[in-house]
């Protein structure tokens, strides 16, 4: 008998009614586990045999998943928080442990604030049962990102759980960065999230995903799912700081489907896991629409990072930017991989990408992979790429005006990052540089 | 300087400061070449590589000892349903070794072009460079330009850069000819021509300028 | 600051040979020569600069600093302004300068290192916003120059090595970067070597020694 994960109808059926699904949505499961157990795994990439799939329907089922108290956090889980400055309130909830009180109030207070100016910010389960949300949850949820794509998008269509809703009327702009909300009493918390955002014409969002402090969790898998919707002449800011748990597989699919003077930013900084495979995309459907994407990514021992980004340019008029830095220490391994593909109808279109990479030693490894596929006469698509160790003439430099090597090392490196951090809000610009430093000095 | 104007499998083993100069010049072939070359200490080779129309597969690597040197040019002109898939593999295992290739090309009505530049770093082969440059000019409507320009580095003393663009002018040349009095589509041809032309000179074969002029 | 003995190679070639001097505290020394002489060698030399391998002693008060690192050599008291003065992306002056100022013991907010590079920088005649922007970004040879002594002034060393500090600055501004170095050595007892082609930035400056350099070696004194 093949040995197989574990994952069958009889858990799917359990998720579903533990969750309270609707009809469609548990045959929807059962579909996807389906086209899960058929699809295999990709032929490129980084080596995901690591995977432990087999535990993934006792994690998916059970709430052993979580710790159940501080104590139970590895040591260097905890110990970064410290040396990140976490605040003592905040350290239960990112361990999955803590005040569920907490958590629950800070979400409605958000939640409270939002809807004031009409925007409508629920947990996506909630959205999905409530008849004011449900119709528009089911006409998009899995349309732009479908179970198909690829094996982990169709494990994600099973077994998904939790996330956030989100729906901006038209003209309507959030004030302040929405986060995503995860919470942390349920299994799974986190790491099969769904989040989908609906941006009517004119629409304005700032929106972050997960946090900067590195998050611990049982299970090794994140198959998480994120699709927005931007409407005519709408604009969103996707921010994600992610540094999950160094035995972690981060699998996440990211997807933006952008209309008529539509505009998308993807920022993403990419710090933990042991293997990442994220290729945020923007299809840019009507005319001018636009993307930028600015992404840094380090790769320190034992990491394999396999980031990027992808741009289809599918309307006249549309624009992409691409910034992409890598870093690579201490034996990791970082690949920068994406696609730009220009269709026949994108007249005018441009593309620029400008990808850095800083190896800052003998150990480490670093991939720069872009494919462009143009077929468009008019559109100009323009490229750069570098790949090189860290500027001894800048060490010295620094060195020159009296600080350590180490120091001026994670101040340069910071400063090669400084594009990206200067995007996110000051908090997490503040963690994200901090955690670079850490990394720098081998304290992480 | 040699010319080979055959398509075929080839081999070529540059010895310990050999210089070799040599043009593929492929006019309207169809069917595949293949080449590899081993550069040994210090050799030095400046490849040109004319594809004038034709529907042809072409795979060249090289591998490059310690200071060896490799410079290759591609002239590109393709039209009507001409295809070219075109792979290219350097691999500096060599210290100090250094590689350059530059592509330009121009792909009118219905031609297509897919090429895969790969540049790799071999730990040990510190101080090593390589650099790949590839500049597309489409002109016709249904032209299609692949380009996977790769960079795979094992060794953090050595340096490597890419750039590509299709189809991309600077503002600051696309300025100073409208200022002459050309139209856009006007000037992306004719600076696509010129440096063409430019690499067809560097094969000094009157012939092979010719078909560029 | 001694010399003794300082030789400088690389793998093939040496580039200094034996190379003694003394500079008495408070003093300022002018380096002399023709061009590829090794003025500028002597003094990325005594900074410790790499590229090359270094010999024989460097006293600085006494103390032999020739096996100290670049960053120790700073923090012992000496600065360096560099011919090519170093751009680097995403690093305002402000952060390089608070990190120096710490690495040497002195902790401030960023606000206090902003008003210490702001005063310094309207001294020299650069705009006080070049502190927030990335370093030597975008700046002029000349605005580069100026931004070197901007920074000599918050780190208050007390030798200064200054390479070509001229190159690229207009008579004016020669001019008052000599006055700003002079009224520095009147305040701080500072003593300088100094490698200058065009010697109207030694107008206000009073030259007790020049040392003339042909071919790695010092000549005459």
């Amino acid at each position: 008998m093949r040995l197989r994960d574990g994952l069958d109808d009889k858990i799917i059926d359990e998720i579903s009614t533990l969750k309270g699904d609707p009809e469609w949505m548990r045959q929807f499961r059962h579909d996807c586990l389906k086209t899960y157990h058929e699809l295999d795994f990709p032929k490129w990439g980084p080596d995901l045999s690591g995977l432990d799939l087999e535990h993934i329907s006792n994690y998916v089922r059970s709430s052993s998943a979580m710790v159940s108290s501080w104590d139970e956090v590895p040591d260097d889980i905890r110990n970064s928080f410290e040396q990140l400055g976490i605040p003592e309130s905040e350290k239960g909830d990112l361990a999955g442990v803590g005040a569920q009180y907490d958590s629950e109030l800070v979400y409605h207070r958000v939640k409270e604030e939002a809807s004031k100016r009409g925007v409508v910010y629920l947990g996506i389960e909630e959205a999905m049962k409530d008849p004011k949300y449900a119709e528009i949850f089911r006409e998009h949820f899995m349309k732009l990102v479908p179970p198909s794509d690829h094996k982990f998008t169709a494990l994600h269509g099973a077994v998904w759980s939790g996330g956030s809703f989100v729906h901006i009327p038209a003209g309507v702009s959030a004030e302040f960065p929405l986060q995503s909300y995860y919470r942390f009493n349920a299994p799974g918390a986190g790491q099969f999230e769904h989040t989908l955002i609906i941006l009517e014409e004119g629409a304005n969002l700032h929106f972050i995903e997960g946090c900067s402090a590195p998050k611990y969790n049982v299970a090794n898998l994140h198959a998480g799912c994120v699709e927005i919707f931007v409407g005519k002449n709408a604009s969103i800011k996707y921010s994600t700081v992610e540094s999950w748990s160094k035995n972690m597989f981060n699998l996440n699919t990211k997807r933006a489907v952008v209309e008529e003077g539509g505009k998308i930013e993807w920022v993403t900084g990419s710090f933990g896991s042991q293997v990442s495979m994220l290729y945020p995309m923007a299809i840019l459907k009507g005319r001018g629409a636009s993307m930028e994407y600015s992404g840094v990514s380090l790769a320190g021992e034992g990491q394999d990072l396999d980031t990027g980004v992808k741009v289809l340019h599918q309307a006249p008029d549309t624009r992409s930017l691409i910034n992409s830095k890598s870093i690579s220490k201490s034996g990791g391994k970082n690949t920068f991989r994406s696609l730009v593909k220009v269709l026949n109808d994108a007249k005018n279109s441009r593309s620029f990408t400008d990808c850095a990479s800083l190896m800052m030693d003998d150990q480490s490894h670093n991939y720069t992979i872009p494919v462009f596929d143009i077929r468009e006469a008019s559109a100009s698509v323009a490229h750069e790429a570098s790949v090189g160790k860290i500027s001894e003439r800048e060490i010295e430099y620094l060195c020159s005006r009296g600080m350590s090597e180490d120091t001026a090392r994670g101040l340069i490196v910071r400063g090669f990052a400084n594009d990206v951090s200067k995007q996110l809000p000051v908090e997490y610009a503040i963690e994200m540089n901090n955690y670079l430093k850490l990394s720098m000095e081998g304290n992480l | 300087m040699t010319i080979i104007r055959e398509l075929g499998d080839y081999g070529f083993n540059l010895a310990k400061d050999e210089h070799m100069h040599l043009v593929f010049l492929l006019k309207n072939l169809s069917g595949k070449l293949s080449a590899s070359f081993r550069l040994a200490e210090g050799a030095k080779l400046q490849i040109e590589q004319i594809i004038i129309g034709g529907k042809t597969d072409c795979s060249l690597s090289y591998t490059l000892d310690k200071n060896a040197q490799l410079e290759q040019s591609n002239a590109l002109k393709l039209s009507n349903n001409d295809t070219f898939n075109f792979a290219y593999f350097a691999d500096h295992v060599g210290e100090n070794s250094q590689s350059s290739i530059k592509i330009i090309g121009s792909l009118d009505d219905r031609a297509q072009k897919q090429s895969e530049l790969k540049i790799h770093f071999a730990k040990g082969a510190t101080g090593a460079f390589g650099s790949e440059a590839e500049k597309i000019t489409l002109l016709g409507k249904q032209t299609r330009n692949v380009a996977i320009p790769t960079i795979l580095s094992d060794e953090s003393e050595a340096q490597g850069r890419h750039s590509f663009s299709s189809g991309h002018i600077s503002e600051d040349e696309l300025n100073y000819l409208q200022s002459r009095g050309l139209p856009s589509d006007k000037i992306k041809e004719i600076m696509a021509r010129g440096e063409l032309l430019k690499i067809a000179k560097l094969t000094k074969s009157p012939e092979i300028i010719q078909e560029f002029e | 600051m001694e010399l003794c003995g300082f030789c400088a190679q690389t793998e093939k070639s040496e580039i200094l040979h034996d190379i003694s001097f003394t500079l008495s505290a408070g003093s300022t020394t002018l380096l002399t020569g023709a061009n590829g002489a090794g003025k500028s060698t002597i003094l990325r030399g005594i900074m410790g600069l790499g590229g090359l391998q270094y010999s024989g002693k460097i006293l600085l008060d006494g103390k032999n600093i020739s096996k100290l690192s670049i960053d120790e050599r700073a923090r012992s008291g000496i600065f360096m302004s560099f011919q090519e003065p170093v751009a680097i992306e995403g690093l305002s002056l402000i952060e390089a300068l608070r990190s120096a100022l710490e690495a040497k013991g002195e902790k401030l907010a960023l606000s206090a290192v902003k008003v210490r590079i702001s005063e310094a920088l309207e001294k020299v005649g650069l705009s006080p916003f070049i502190a927030s922007r990335e370093l030597n970004h975008k700046l002029s040879g000349g605005e580069k120059k100026k931004c070197e002594i901007a920074q000599m002034l918050v780190l208050q060393p007390k030798l200064v090595l200054l390479d070509e500090i001229d190159s690229g600055l207009d008579a004016k501004s020669c001019k008052s970067i000599s006055k700003i170095l002079s009224n520095y050595q009147a305040e701080t007892g500072a003593t300088y070597l100094i490698v200058s082609h065009n010697l109207k930035i030694l107008s206000e400056l009073k030259v007790d020694q020049e040392l003339i350099v042909e071919d790695g070696r010092i000549v005459k004194k």
